[in-house]
Formats: structure tokens, sequence, C-alpha cells
């Protein structure tokens, strides 16, 4: 080990409280940062991906008119080939064509307005449905009716139940008729509140049957690896994988009202982080102004040894950083086995807080995010926050002078 | 030959009474091996001298050569890296690097110059040795008397066989006993080593065992 290293590093046990108090800001402020960040953009990503992932796509292809309507008429020609080309896109994870349609559902008692969803569950991430599936199951032994899984709530509503026979009537595609039995298959549960009281699946094939819409899409939604990039990616696979009569759009585009909830709400956890570090570097100022003021004496004394002043800022850097290190260490610690417990059992709103987040659509639940990005940003930023304050006593280094005067 | 050589060498620092005449227009010659004593009453001026002969303190006029390089031209940087090579200083509070054993303390300015720690090592424990503190090698500071880390710090100060060693007041701090301990070392140092060893003094125990004294009054010599 190098001398300055030797140095710092015995110089972190010398004032064992001090560094402590340090270590344990540096800890505070870092577990602090991952924890509420970490729920914040837990919260959003959820909120996306229950609004957009399944539904909606984080990027959609389809007619420039299709979307927020969803009209059937504005379905587009099936083109496996293209799709073929993008699900080799190592930028994509996903690619899901999807039909969609509106019809009035009925049992034998009740009816409700349903947005009914063609599927190809062949082809989609089973396990997204499989996740979802609340009763029943996805190979229901039918051979002559259409299968249809409700969402929870629609089921409930039409108090209809596995194995129940309901009635399908609403537009087909091009002035046809989307009428048809429908035996309950299953029900889901989607995390969407609004969806659940409105969501009829049907697989894919069965849904071109039930509208009419033979070798049609209504939209085909992709899902990209870094999904935090879908509205550059989306422009630039519209330019790269140009399919007929269809436009590219991102759910930033699409949605831009959960977009502005999201920047807005996140500002506001900028601003808190911001006053927790500013707070936390005044402390840690505090710290490195006592040490600074302690080792004066000494400071002067080593130079007039002969010691260079960058050899003694060097020790002082390496020291500030180590405390900063270990107390990173521990944030990090800390701060990510709560969000993971916290990922794994995500906390549930009650009361009020759980009414007004299902009225604007998505599930009271918080489940904090796991992205290493948060992690590593805050860490960064803490460092940087101990390297500045230990500016202060490497100032002291270059302002001392061989002599006590 | 002249080790150090000062050359009319004045010291005025400002004060609220007014200026301060610290040093006056000192001229003398140290040739090399000498063991000198510094002497004079507080205030007399014995450690602004040091502390310009060691470069730490610059003067406001006048020459210092030491091996006829003036060093009162030098920049700070260059000054610094000058001390580490030529000068060995003892200070009157010990001033022991708290958080490095003895050895380490010892062997510090020789690691700062680059040698190798096999060198260093023998090195210091010689000179630990020679002050009688071998057995405290891994002792810190803290875990020494007054007496045992002053002859640490002489041990540093001589570990890199400096061209000479510079003591300020250096058993000012020490009882009678660990004072001739010290004073023995010193001197045995200096005739077994050759190296010249300056004081600044009152105390008249280290003034009798020097082999050539200066006399300050009121920044000159008497």
């Amino acid at each position: 080990m190098s001398l300055s290293l030797t140095m710092a590093w015995r110089n972190i046990g010398r004032n064992r409280r001090r560094s402590a108090i340090t270590g344990s800001a540096v800890a505070f402020a870092l577990f602090f940062a991952i924890s509420l960040r970490s729920f914040q953009l837990g919260i959003y990503e959820h909120m996306v991906d229950t609004l957009v992932g399944g539904i909606s796509g984080y990027i959609q292809v389809s007619d420039s008119a299709y979307w927020p309507a969803q009209n059937i008429d504005l379905a587009i020609p099936e083109n496996p080939q293209w799709k073929k080309t993008l699900e080799n896109d190592n930028r994509i994870k996903s690619v899901r064509p999807r039909l969609t349609g509106f019809a009035l559902l009925s049992s034998e008692k009740e009816s409700s307005v349903a947005q009914w969803i063609g599927v190809d569950f062949e082809q989609e991430d089973t396990a997204f449905w499989k996740n979802r599936l609340r009763s029943g199951n996805f190979n229901p032994n039918l051979k002559k009716n259409i299968p249809v899984w409700l969402g929870k709530r629609l089921a409930e509503g039409l108090n209809v139940d596995v194995g129940d026979t309901i009635v399908g009537l609403g537009q087909g595609y091009q002035g046809g008729m989307a009428n048809d039995l429908l035996i309950v298959a299953g029900t889901l549960a989607l995390g969407n509140p609004e969806l659940e009281k409105r969501a009829a699946v049907l697989r894919f094939n069965d849904a071109q049957e039930f509208s009419g819409a033979y070798g049609m899409w209504g939209s085909v939604l992709i899902t990209p690896y870094q999904k935090e990039k879908s509205l550059s990616l989306s422009s630039q696979l519209s330019s790269e994988l140009k399919l007929e009569g269809a436009s590219w759009s991102s759910w930033e585009e699409r949605m831009p009202e959960l977009k502005q909830i999201i920047q807005a709400d996140s500002a506001g956890g900028v601003v808190v982080l911001f006053i927790l570090y500013t707070v936390i570097s005044f402390g840690l100022l505090g710290t490195m102004i006592m040490l600074a003021s302690e080792r004066r004496r000494e400071f002067t004394m080593q130079i007039a040894l002969g010691v260079k002043r960058s050899v003694l800022a060097k020790v002082v850097l390496i020291e500030a950083l180590l405390v900063g290190a270990f107390g990173s260490v521990f944030g990090i610690i800390l701060g990510r086995s709560l969000a993971y417990y916290l990922h794994l059992n995500p906390p549930r709103l009650l009361g009020d807080a759980a009414l007004a987040m299902e009225n604007m659509g998505w599930e009271p639940v918080l489940p904090p995010s796991l992205d290493w990005s948060i992690t590593f940003t805050h860490t960064a930023i803490v460092i940087c926050i101990v390297l500045l304050v230990s500016l202060w006593p490497v100032l002291t280094v270059y302002k001392s002078s061989a002599i006590n005067r | 030959m002249s080790l150090i050589r000062l050359e009319n060498l004045n010291k005025i620092y400002a004060s609220q009474a007014g200026n301060v005449h610290a040093i006056n227009n000192i001229s003398s010659d140290f040739k090399a091996g000498e063991f000198t004593s510094i002497v004079g009453p507080s205030g007399c001026g014995k450690t602004t001298l040091l502390n310009a002969i060691g470069g730490l303190d610059k003067p406001n006029s006048g020459k210092i050569w030491i091996d006829n390089t003036d060093i009162t031209s030098m920049g700070d940087k260059v000054l610094i890296d000058f001390r580490l090579r030529n000068i060995g200083f003892v200070f009157q509070a010990y001033n022991l690097i708290p958080v490095l054993t003895a050895l380490e303390n010892t062997t510090f300015i020789l690691e700062l110059q680059g040698a190798e720690k096999k060198v260093r090592n023998e090195r210091g424990m010689e000179l630990l040795k020679a002050v009688g503190l071998e057995d405290k090698a891994n002792s810190r500071p803290n875990q020494l008397s007054g007496g045992q880390q002053q002859r640490v710090a002489v041990a540093r100060a001589l570990a890199s066989r400096p061209r000479f060693v510079l003591a300020d007041e250096p058993t000012a701090n020490l009882d009678s006993k660990s004072t001739e301990t010290l004073l023995d070392i010193m001197a045995e140092l200096n005739s077994k080593e050759g190296t010249t060893f300056i004081f600044s003094t009152h105390d008249q125990r280290v003034i009798d065992r020097a082999r050539r004294i200066i006399c300050l009054e009121d920044g000159r010599i008497k």
C-alpha cells in the first residue's frame, strides 16, 4: 500500500466519530435518494407499463388516424415479412399485432359496452397474460364457440363466470356486423381498473373472424428493450422499417398528458433531492472544515519536512473518498434492500388515495423500480459532493506555509 | 569550505507595535560536521534564523548559500524539494505523524525520496537502534513518551543523511534524563556520521555540549 493510501486509511481512524458522522451522512443521503427515486420511478414504470405495455404498446404501428378512436375500419393489412424483420431486430423485445373494436356484451341479465382486443397468445409473451389470469385458463376445450377472457370488473358487471355464455354485438370491419356467442374462458386482472371494466380479450384469429377483418391488423405493438428510449427508437424505426399505409408513434406521443404528469411529479422529487443534497453538503462541509482546522499544524509541519502539497492534498482526497465509499456502500445496501423488498411486496394504497389512483386509471400499488441507473446516478452525485467539499481541506493544504505564523 | 553561508541577512516582521527586526544584518558561516548552538533570550531571533536557514521562511534581504546554492532565490516548490533532500528538522513539539509508527516516521522522508522499502527499513531500524528505540519500532507516537518521541524525531531527521540538521529547542519539553539521552545520541551521530547539527536553544545543558556557540541578541550576533 502506498504511503498516501496508508496515511489516508489510518487518518479515518483518528477521529472515529467524525468519520462515522461523515460516512453516515453519505449513507443516509444515498439511502434516501435511492429509496425516494426508486419509488418515484417505479410508480411511473408501473403506470406506463399498466397503461401502455400490454394494451397500447410502447411503440405502436397503425393507421395515422387509428389512435385514439381505434376504429376497426382503419385496420391495416397483415405483413408477416415486415413483422419477422422487426422480430429479428436486436433493439426490439416483442412485436404484437392487435385487432380491436367495440361491442355490446350481454349476459342473461346484464349488458355492458366492451372493448374487444384480439391477442395472439401463441406469439405473445405468455407470462404477461398468465400473470394476469385470475380464473380459467388459456386453453379452453371449445370447438364451436369463441372463447373470451373478460376483465374481472367487466365479468363482475355482467355477473358471469368461467363457462358462461355471453352475446357479443358490435360493428364489424367496413360496415359488417360483429356478432357471435362467446364463452367466458377466464377473467383477467389487468392492473388498470378502467380497462378491467371494459376489456374482453379474444384470440387473434377469433377477433378477425368475429369482426370480419380477415388478414388485417388493427395495430402492431412494439416493446423495445430500452423502454425509456421509445420516442427516439420510434422515429428511428419508422424510417428504417417502413410499413405501407402505417405510421409509428411512441406512447409519449399518444399519451402526452401521461408524460406531462410524470415529468411534473418527477420534478417535485428532484427538488426534494436537491434540498436533501444541499443539507447533506453543508453537513459534510462542516466535517471537512473541522478536519482542515485540526490538521493545519500537521500540514505545516509536513511541508516543512519536504512533503509536497500535492501529496498532502492526495492524502486528504483519498481519505474523503474512502469515507464516501464506505458511506455509499452502506447507503446502496440499505436503499437497494428496501427497494428490492418493496418491489417484491409492493405497498398498496388504501382509502381515498387508492380511489384517486383507480380513477386515474391504474392499480393503487407502489412498486419501487430496481433500475441500477438510479443507484449509479445518485452514487455519482454523492461522490461528487464528497469531492467538492473535500476541496476545503485541499485548499487549506495549498494555503498552508512551511511555518506556523 | 562552508556548508552554510549567511550574507547580510535581514528579517523584519510587521506587528501592531511597529516593525520588529527579528534578524538584523547577520552574516556567518557553518562548516560541515559542526555541532553548533544558537543561543539567546526569548525573542532574540533564534527560531527566525533557524527557519531562514531551513528555507521555511524568506528573509527580507540577504542571501543564504547552502553548498553554494542560493536558497533565497528558490521558488516554493523547488524549496520544498530542496528541504526534502538536504535538511533534517527536529522540532520543539516533536511533530511526528500520529498515524505512522516509529519506524514509519523514521523512514518517512526516505519514502518520499523514493528509497526502496528494504533500504529504508534497514536504515530506519539502524537509527532506531542508535536512539535506543528498536523495540518501539511498531509503536505509534501516542504510545511513546515525550523523550522517546523526540528521539524518533531525531532518527527521522537523520534517516536520509541530510547535509545538516536544524533543531529548534529540541529539549524544551524534555526532562533532564531525556535531555541527556538525546544529547548523547546527537553527539554520537555527529561524530559517527559527521552530521552537522545547528540548535536553537536556551537550555544550558545543550549549550554545554555544543562545540560552537552563536549568541543572538535583538536579532544580531553578539
